[in-house]
């Protein structure tokens, strides 16, 4: 496999919500444009969504970072937050420390993590209080794949 | 169902144009956006009383949203609308509230989103 097989795109995510989700709308766009299957598609675009919204809800914004390969798609977000204290809690259905504000724009329902652990092959949570919080993801464009 | 047909038994308003030929089996209510993602294995209508631009973008993340339909009155600002418009989702408003649009589509034999549980 060459170098030319890969592509990879960075999306900055910025702290604003009038905007939260354009960085996954232009993932969803370039994987469209590379002709990704739909269903593979909308299991990264609610992922890196769900990812995208973490990082304005409780960061300051952050970075996606992009790879696609001939055999699986994997992003990585990045933000300088506060870090996650207690991955267990975080991962538990409903669970949210999101602020009132951030709830009544209809964020904050604590299913941002499992809903991405529902729609992935591979999950990482790479966390530091007080220095940030770093997600990775991938998903598989063949399972025959998965172990090579 | 026809849309329109949806649109009929809500006493709904198309609030952008309208597109022929969506057909709707499934529905899902929600306002908090990961709950509306976690329903989504579907294609479906959503029926929301949330309507700043995050719920058009959920639509547009999730695939599986043909259509919106924002409950008691409530109405999306004209960038929302253009932005459902340019992406191909309807969106539809009706003066009744969630319960009463739910009621009458269960009634109407629209079917809940099937769930899958751990």
């Amino acid at each position: 496999m060459t170098d030319s097989d890969y592509v990879r795109v960075k999306f900055p995510i910025e702290k604003d919500f009038s905007t939260a989700g354009n960085a996954s709308s232009g993932l969803k766009k370039l994987l469209k444009a590379v002709g990704i299957p739909p269903e593979i598609m909308r299991k990264i675009a609610v992922a890196s969504f769900e990812a995208e919204i973490n990082a304005i809800a409780h960061a300051n914004g952050g970075e996606m970072d992009v790879l696609i390969s001939p055999n699986h798609i994997t992003v990585i977000v990045k933000d300088n937050g506060p870090g996650i204290p207690d991955i267990k809690l975080a991962m538990t259905p409903g669970y949210s420390t999101a602020s009132e504000e951030v709830r009544n724009m209809g964020f904050g329902a604590g299913m941002g993590l499992p809903n991405i652990k529902k729609n992935v092959d591979e999950l990482k949570i790479d966390t530091e209080l007080g220095v940030g919080t770093t997600l990775t993801f991938t998903v598989y464009l063949n399972k025959k794949n998965e172990s090579t | 169902m026809e849309l329109d047909n949806i649109v009929n038994i809500i006493d709904g308003q198309y609030l952008t144009k309208k597109i022929q030929n969506i057909n709707i089996q499934y529905a899902g209510a929600a306002d908090l956006m990961s709950d509306i993602l976690a329903l989504t294995d579907q294609p479906m209508i959503l029926i929301t009383g949330l309507c700043g631009i995050q719920v058009v973008r959920t639509a547009e993340m999730s695939g599986n949203i043909l259509a919106i339909i924002f409950v008691r009155n409530k109405l999306p600002t004209p960038n929302i609308i253009d932005e459902a418009e340019h992406l191909n989702i309807p969106l539809i408003k009706t003066k009744l509230s969630m319960f009463e649009t739910c009621g009458l589509l269960y009634e109407n034999n629209i079917k809940p989103v099937p769930l899958k549980y751990d």
